[in-house]
C-alpha cells in the first residue's frame, strides 16, 4: 500500500521487518523483490508522487567544484531520479570488477560473473529487452563493425530504457497491491538510531516539513538514498560516534565519483563514410542501442589507463577550418594572460581561412555530407580518497547538516582519455577510415582540462564495498561494517566506477541484496 | 620582405581586427573546451607546412633534409633517393606509414595524431619551403 506520513499520528512508533530507505530505484527494486515474502517491509521515501520544491531544497548542499548544484542532480519522489534519467544502460566490464596494479584503489570483493544473473535480471525492471552488450549479440550490427584490433580497442554497448522507465510510476500500482509492503511518502529519514555498541541499528528517526515525526523499528534496514545522500545519513547519524556510522576507519563519504564527459576531439573521414554507419545510436529491431569505442583491457593494462568509451557526438557536414582553430588557440592563451606561440602564423592561418573562420564564428552548418564527427568520452575516474562528501555547518529545513563534496578530477582521469583517443586515432588510421584529432586540452595539465568538463549525475562512491573494514564501508553483501543489520543499496558502495551508467549497476546491486535480504530472513539470522 | 618590427605592428593591428569581430566575441562566450570542428592534415601545402614546422619544432635535430631522408628510408636512403622513382618513394612511405599506424608509433601535433612516418614528410615540406 502507498501512505502519506501526514496521515500518520506525530511521534508513533512504527514497526515493521525490512526498512528501506529511499524510493529510487534501488529501494523499489529491493520492495519489488520482496513483495509476497513472509515479512513485512517499508519503503520509507522523503518526497512523494511528484516534485515538491521544498522538498527538493533538502539535497542543497556545497560542491567545491561548482559545476552542478546537488540539488540540480538528484529528485525527492517516488522513482527517485529515474523520473529523469536517460534511460542508459551498460554493465560495468569485468576488467572494471578486477584488481588493476595500475589503478590505486581498484578491485571489487566480487566479480562480473557474480553480477552476471543480477544484471539480467534488472533487465527486466528497465524495460529493456534481452541482455545484449556484445556487437556480436546483435548480428546486423556486427557485420557492420570495424575489424578492431583487439590489443587496442574493443567495442562498448549501451541499451536503452525507451522511454525510460520511471520507477515510481512503472511499480506504484504493483506496490500499492502488495499485502506485505507500505510505501510512506513525504517522510524523510534524519537519524539511524543503534545499540551502544553501534553494533546494531534500533530503529530510524522520520521527519517531515511540518513538524511530525515518528520512530521506525525493524530488523534490518536498507540504506537506498542515493550516491552523496547515503554518506550524509550516515555521517549525520552520530549521537553514538562521532563521526558517524560504519566510520571506525573515516571512510564514510570518501572515494566519490563521478563520469566525466569531455569533449574529446574530433575525426575526419579519410575512407567511406559507410564504414561508421554501425557507431552512434541505433534502432534495430525496435530496440534502440548505441555503439562506441574504448580501450581493450590489454590495452588498458599496457598503456596503464582507466576505462573509457569515446562515441561519436554530432557530424560535421561542412568543410574544416584550420583559420578558426587559429582563432581558438589565440583565444585560449588570451584566456591565459599569454600570446601564442607562432602569434604571426596564427593570424596569417585565419585571414586565410576568413569565409570559413566566419561561417565557424556564426555557427552556420552546411547542408552537405557527412565530413566527420565530434567525439565525445565517457571515462571511468581514479577512486580517491580525498574525494569524499562531508556536513558542512549548513543545515536543512530539518535541522540536518547539509552535503559538503569536496572534489577534482585527476592526472590520470585526463590521460586515458587521451590515450583511449590516440588508439583510436591509430586503429581508425590503420583501417582508412578517418584521421582523429585530440581535444588539446587532454594534452595539457589537469586544470584547464577539468574546467567545464560535462557531468550526467553519476554519483558514486562514498561507502565503498571491501571485505576489509578498513578498506571499505560496506562488506560483499553491501551490509555496513561491524553493524549487524544495516545494508546499503546505492551506486555509493561502487569501488570503482567504469565508464558506464550506473543505474544496470544500481538495480543489479540491489536485486542481489535483496536475495541476500530473503535468504537471511529464510534462514533466521 | 618587411622587417621584424613591421611584422611586429602588422600582427597587433590585425589581432586588434581579429578580437573586434563578431565571431571572435561567439567564441569566447563558446563552453571553454568546446573546439570548433578539427582541421585535417591535408594536400594543402601550407597545412603540412605548419605541422611540418611543428615537428621540427619538438625534433630539432631532425632539421635536415638528409637527416630526414634517413630516418624515413634508413639504409635505403641512398639507393631509393637516387632512383628518383617516385611511385617506389611513395610506396615505401605508404608502407611505413600503415606500419607506424600498427605499431603505435605515432606524434601528435597541434592536437593531429599523425604517425612518425607523415610527420617527417610534412617536416621535408617545411625544409623545402624554407629554403
Amino acid at each position: 500500500m502507498l501512505a502519506e506520513f501526514r496521515d500518520i499520528e506525530s511521534q508513533s512508533i512504527l514497526s515493521t521487518d525490512i526498512c528501506i530507505v529511499g524510493g529510487g530505484a534501488a529501494g523499489i527494486s529491493i520492495a519489488r523483490e520482496l513483495i509476497d515474502a513472509d515479512c513485512s517491509v517499508m519503503l520509507l521515501e522523503s518526497g512523494g508522487m511528484s516534485l515538491n520544491s521544498e522538498v527538493q531544497k533538502l539535497y542543497q548542499g556545497t560542491n567545491t567544484r561548482d559545476d552542478f548544484a546537488l540539488h540540480a542532480t538528484r529528485f525527492r519522489l517516488l522513482g527517485g531520479t529515474t523520473s529523469v534519467w536517460g534511460g542508459w544502460c551498460a554493465p560495468l566490464d569485468p576488467i572494471d570488477f578486477e584488481t588493476r596494479d595500475w589503478v590505486p584503489n581498484s578491485g571489487w570483493p566480487i566479480s562480473y560473473d557474480d553480477l552476471l544473473p543480477f544484471y539480467v535480471r534488472a533487465q527486466e525492471l528497465c524495460e529493456l529487452g534481452v541482455y545484449r552488450y556484445e556487437v556480436t549479440d546483435w548480428p546486423s550490427l556486427a557485420e557492420k563493425t570495424l575489424a578492431l584490433d583487439p590489443a587496442k580497442l574493443e567495442h562498448k554497448m549501451w541499451q536503452f530504457s525507451r522511454p525510460p522507465t520511471s520507477f515510481g510510476p512503472a511499480y506504484e500500482e504493483q506496490m500499492r497491491r502488495a499485502a506485505n509492503l507500505k510505501v510512506l511518502l513525504n517522510a524523510t529519514v534524519t537519524q539511524i538510531i543503534t545499540d551502544p555498541a553501534a553494533s546494531r541499528v534500533t530503529a530510524i528517526t522520520v521527519q517531515d516539513l511540518h513538524g511530525r515525526r515518528a520512530t521506525v523499528h525493524a530488523s534490518r534496514f536498507v540504506i537506498a538514498c542515493g550516491g552523496i545522500e547515503t554518506s550524509r545519513l550516515l555521517l549525520a547519524s552520530n549521537k553514538i560516534h562521532s563521526s558517524g556510522l560504519g566510520n571506525r576507519y573515516d571512510l564514510v563519504g570518501r572515494y566519490f565519483m563521478e563520469h566525466p564527459h569531455p569533449d574529446a576531439g574530433g575525426m575526419l573521414l579519410t575512407g567511406d563514410p559507410e564504414s561508421l554507419s554501425a557507431y552512434g545510436f541505433r534502432e534495430i529491431a525496435g530496440e534502440r542501442i548505441a555503439t562506441a569505442f574504448g580501450p581493450s583491457p590489454a590495452a588498458q593494462e599496457r598503456h596503464r589507463i582507466l576505462n573509457s568509451s569515446i562515441a561519436l557526438n554530432g557530424p560535421l557536414s561542412h568543410a574544416p577550418s584550420e583559420g578558426w582553430d587559429s582563432l581558438i588557440k589565440i583565444s585560449r592563451a588570451r584566456e591565459a594572460g599569454k600570446w601564442p606561440e607562432n602569434l604571426g602564423s596564427h593570424i596569417a592561418r585565419v585571414l586565410r581561412d576568413l569565409g570559413d573562420v566566419l561561417r565557424e564564428g556564426y555557427h552556420h552548418n552546411d547542408e552537405g555530407p557527412v565530413k566527420g564527427y565530434q567525439l565525445i568520452a565517457r571515462s571511468e575516474v581514479v577512486p580517491n580518497p580525498e574525494n569524499r562528501i562531508t556536513l558542512s555547518h549548513d543545515r536543512d529545513a530539518l535541522d540536518c547538516n547539509r552535503a559538503q563534496l569536496d572534489w577534482n578530477v585527476g592526472t590520470l582521469d585526463r590521460t586515458t582519455v587521451a590515450s583511449t583517443m590516440i588508439l583510436l586515432a591509430e586503429e581508425l588510421g590503420r583501417l582508412n577510415v578517418a584521421r582523429v584529432r585530440v581535444n588539446e586540452l587532454l594534452l595539457e595539465d589537469d586544470t584547464r582540462w577539468s574546467e567545464g568538463l560535462s557531468w550526467f549525475g553519476h554519483h558514486m562512491g562514498g561507502t565503498r564495498m571491501h571485505v576489509d573494514p578498513r578498506r571499505g564501508v560496506v562488506d560483499a553483501d553491501c551490509r555496513v561494517h561491524g553493524i549487524s543489520n544495516l545494508f546499503v543499496a546505492s551506486s555509493s558502495v561502487f569501488p570503482t566506477c567504469g565508464f558506464a551508467n550506473p543505474t544496470l549497476t544500481i538495480i543489479a546491486l540491489a536485486l542481489r541484496l535483496a536475495d541476500h535480504v530473503k535468504s537471511s530472513m529464510a534462514a533466521g539470522a | 620582405m618587411i622587417s621584424r618590427e613591421r611584422r611586429g605592428i602588422l600582427a597587433g593591428v590585425l589581432l586588434t581586427l581579429v578580437n573586434a569581430l563578431p565571431f571572435s566575441r561567439a567564441l569566447s562566450a563558446a563552453p571553454r573546451n568546446r573546439r570548433g570542428p578539427p582541421n585535417i592534415p591535408s594536400d594543402d601545402l601550407l597545412t603540412r607546412i605548419w605541422l611540418g614546422e611543428h615537428y621540427l619544432e619538438i625534433h630539432p635535430e631532425e632539421r635536415s633534409a638528409s637527416r630526414i631522408s634517413y630516418e624515413l628510408f634508413g639504409d635505403e636512403c641512398t639507393s631509393l633517393c637516387n632512383l628518383n622513382n617516385r611511385p617506389v618513394l611513395q610506396q615505401h612511405v605508404l608502407k611505413q606509414h600503415n606500419q607506424d599506424f600498427r605499431q603505435g608509433d605515432v606524434v601528435i601535433i597541434d592536437g593531429w595524431v599523425l604517425t612518425r612516418t607523415e610527420a617527417r614528410v610534412f617536416a621535408l615540406s617545411a625544409i623545402e619551403s624554407a629554403s
